[in-house]
């Protein structure tokens, strides 16, 4: 891959990739290393692409399991909650930051199965292939994400409507 | 707003809400950690199918049963041949299957029957109904008298009785009346009528003077640890029992408790008495991802596959570590129901027991299918526990066959099943002596991380119980928060060749969701840390591995062909450039042999030039494109391996 092709896709990629590793590690910093591993891999690849569809599916795929292993091998010195998302003051339920805060309440297979999903557009199938987890389990996780989701909601709007 | 739209928006703008001041600098960094590598580390595959082999989970040792996820169903030693039946509904089932026809209101259950039950209802991890008497609910025209229900998470099994206050009515066995069940736990709550979130994977009924038996075998697809049943008269839907908890969960606990308490993340309960805390807990339980693939045979994929006397088609065929599961299409049965068997084929030792006694477990658990168009969709199941490599075959009993001795089972399709699991699974290989954390005389052998859940395997030279009573589980998260666990299944005592007796405990999780959060589990004060436990990722060679292994195969064939063609059109030009050179020398050797014309001299010097330009770098070409076919021609090998 020539070097303008890879700052091309770096610029069409880098949110995807770092928006799926922080959808799983859900922490910046963390999402920034996974990131660079990530465009490392592909800057140094030689192999070939059939189009930029193929790019980003390579790349999100290489981000999943890169996360995976950054999850395992965080484990030694991980001493803390990796929480890093600041609690936002002044925001109403259904505000996009408030959203993007009760998103980030979800479990991780729930965050990043729904953000495969809906948020970039894959299949069922497609989600699958991209998280190595069978269809049906896809199935289960987005079931399980949407009731979670609408609860989470529904106590944000119970909390806002109470103060 | 839509699911999709709330996703849309929380995720629209993750990257520049919370990205790090390092993020813009990523591609600077990436550029001078690639400077900086060797070249050596860099990749040089085109493509590289990542194939990882790992053991599968070693079989269950007869010393230390697990209990839990045993949902070993087997054909009853009572019971022959095969019940056809109909969804939906339990009531709905339509009675016609061979050998089942003679069976009447007020005939006694004799002769061909299938009944289904668990392996041992003794270690069965599902228990039960929250009363353990018999309980009686009554409807204006019957009595429903229920037996018991053992479910494990996954499959009810449901036994009970219909009594009829008076004389059975003929329409009570026919396809519409009878008793319903829904699963009001779930969300939306489906019932087996409208089939979603069940479906009934066995049926069995037997009539007994005014009474009607159900033995009935209820998939719940959600994996629910905990199941809400009611039983609605189907003729009149008014009519229905209060709701009846059934949970997959230890005997002891349910009993003593009246609430359903295994969690999931939408449900909280307090624990029961018999645990150590009254705290709250919450414990998630959800089984393994699919463990396992289905290869099938050429007959898959909308081939069909001929009987003598009807065809097959394969719609599907998966395998979660537990149960295979093969869906089929029958076609040419004029109405007939086909008698199918998914049959195991390493234990499948006789071909076929007729009616008259069964001389081998045949593993067939169930067939249950619906109308469809005259033809007929067939669901199979087949209890592979522990996560076994094995080969199906499909087998058929032909139209004609009226019974008698002989074999003839017609073999069909068949089904290769390949189970994966990561080694990494068993994790703590000390024996620790649980005297000091206040269980004496018992040592624990090991802590594995199991499709199952957390096991906890012990030992000990005398029989001693290790329940929740004895065992105090936690789990730890960071900062401070402890989370008890509940007893989940507890084997009984078994004891080995050598005396001793092991026991295991177990305890529903998940391994990728509370684990790897959780900074440290404690087994009655001995700590031991999650991340070994944490299951590596289910590395599974799926089918589409496979298939695109052979398309990899097919990709660099189709390369090296590419490039063969390239390296000969190559190859063309270099002779050409080549031949000119020569003649060019040659009509240059004449021009200064004939000593004059140093002008013309000088311009054939000048295209011999010209040529060997052309020639170094077609030569230059030549040679990489014939290391590419090298490399190429490599990874094909490497790729048919």
């Amino acid at each position: 891959m020539t070097e303008s092709e890879f700052e091309q896709y770096f610029t069409l990629y880098k949110e995807t990739v770092w928006s799926a590793a922080f959808c799983y590690v859900k922490n910046a910093v963390d999402a920034d290393d996974i990131s660079q591993e990530v465009f490392l891999k592909l800057y140094t690849y030689s192999g070939e692409f059939s189009g930029s569809e193929h790019v980003k599916a390579w790349l999100l795929r290489c981000t999943v399991n890169r996360s995976k292993d950054h999850l395992r091998s965080h484990w030694q010195k991980y001493s803390e909650p990796l929480e890093s998302i600041p609690e936002q003051e002044d925001t109403k339920p259904g505000d996009t930051d408030s959203l993007s805060e009760v998103f980030m309440k979800l479990s991780r297979k729930l965050r990043i199965t729904m953000y495969l999903h809906y948020y970039q557009g894959y299949s069922v199938t497609e989600t699958a292939k991209l998280l190595g987890i069978s269809e049906s389990a896809v199935g289960v996780r987005l079931m399980r994400g949407r009731k979670k989701l609408e609860k989470l909601l529904s106590e944000e709007r119970n909390e806002y409507n109470g103060s | 707003m839509d699911h999709k739209e709330i996703v849309y928006k929380a995720c629209s703008d993750l990257y520049e809400k919370y990205r790090s001041p390092e993020s813009d600098n990523i591609i600077e960094i990436v550029k001078e950690r690639a400077k900086n590598m060797d070249n050596n580390e860099k990749s040089t595959n085109t493509r590289k199918l990542v194939e990882i082999t790992v053991p599968r989970v070693e079989p269950r040792k007869s010393k230390a049963p697990l209990i839990a996820g045993i949902v070993g169903i087997s054909l009853a030693a009572a019971g022959l041949g095969f019940f056809a039946g109909r969804l939906p509904g339990i009531g709905g089932i339509d009675i016609t299957s061979q050998g089942a026809a003679s069976h009447s209101a007020g005939e006694q259950n004799t002769g061909v029957w299938t009944t289904v039950k668990f392996l041992d209802p003794s270690v069965n991890s599902g228990i039960a109904h929250e009363d353990t008497d018999p309980t009686l609910y009554r409807f204006r025209d019957f009595d429903v008298r229920i037996d018991h229900f053992d479910f494990d998470g996954q499959i009810m099994n449901a036994h009970y009785w219909v009594e009829y206050y008076g004389e059975i009515p003929e329409e009570a066995l026919g396809d519409t009346r009878g008793v319903t069940v829904t699963n009001s736990a779930a969300e939306p709550e489906p019932s087996i009528e409208n089939g979603s979130g069940m479906e009934v994977i066995s049926f069995a009924r037997s009539v007994q003077d005014n009474k009607v038996h159900f033995d009935t075998a209820v998939r719940f697809k959600d994996n629910t640890p905990i199941a809400e049943i009611r039983l609605i008269n189907s003729e009149n839907p008014e009519e229905y029992t209060e709701i009846i908890n059934v949970a997959a969960d230890d005997e002891d606990v349910v009993a003593t408790t009246t609430a359903v308490y295994v969690t999931s993340e939408e449900y909280t309960t307090e624990i029961p008495e018999t645990a150590d805390s009254t705290e709250e807990t919450t414990v998630t339980a959800v089984l393994p991802d699919m463990a396992g693939i289905i290869e099938t045979d050429e007959y898959s994929n909308g081939k069909w596959f001929d009987f003598s006397d009807m065809s097959v088609s394969v719609l599907s065929a998966e395998y979660d570590g537990r149960i295979a599961r093969v869906d089929v299409e029958v076609k040419g049965n004029d109405g007939r129901d086909p008698e199918l068997y998914l049959v195991r084929n390493s234990h499948y030792e006789s071909p076929y027991p007729g009616y008259d006694e069964i001389t081998h477990r045949i593993n067939v658990n169930d067939i249950c299918f619906q109308n469809k168009d005259g033809t007929y969709t067939l669901c199979m199941l087949c209890d592979i526990p522990n996560a076994e490599s094995e080969q199906l075959i499909l087998k058929h009993l032909p139209f004609t066959f009226t019974g008698g001795s002989g074999s003839p089972l017609e073999d069909g399709p068949t089904f290769m099943i390949r189970s994966y699991y990561n080694e990494n699974i068993r994790y703590d290989d000390n024996v620790v002596d649980m005297t000091a954390y206040g269980i004496p005389g018992v040592k624990m052998d090991k802590v594995i991380m199991s499709p199952f859940g957390l096991e906890l395997h012990f030992t000990s030279e005398e029989q001693v119980r290790i329940d929740s009573t004895v065992l105090k589980t936690t789990l730890t998260y960071p900062p401070d928060r402890v989370v008890n666990l509940g007893v989940t299944n507890t084997t009984a005592n078994v004891p080995d060749e050598n005396g001793l007796y092991h026991t295991c405990v177990i305890y529903f999780m998940d391994k990728t969701t509370d684990l790897p959060w959780a900074s440290s589990i404690s087994i009655n004060g001995y700590n031991i840390a999650p991340y070994d436990l944490e299951n590596e990722a289910v590395s599974v060679l799926t089918t589409e591995d496979l298939k695109g292994k052979k398309a990899l195969s097919e990709y660099i064939s189709q390369q090296i062909a590419v490039n063969q063609a390239e390296s000969n059109h190559i190859k063309t030009i270099l002779d050409y450039y080549k031949s000119m050179s020569e003649n060019y020398q040659d009509e240059l050797d004449m021009i200064k042999a004939s000593g004059d014309a140093e002008e013309k001299a000088a311009e054939y010097e000048k295209k011999i030039g010209e040529c060997e330009e052309k020639i170094g770098t077609f030569s230059t070409k030549l040679n990489e494109y014939s290391e590419k076919i090298a490399k190429l021609e490599q990874e094909l090998q490497e790729a048919g391996e």
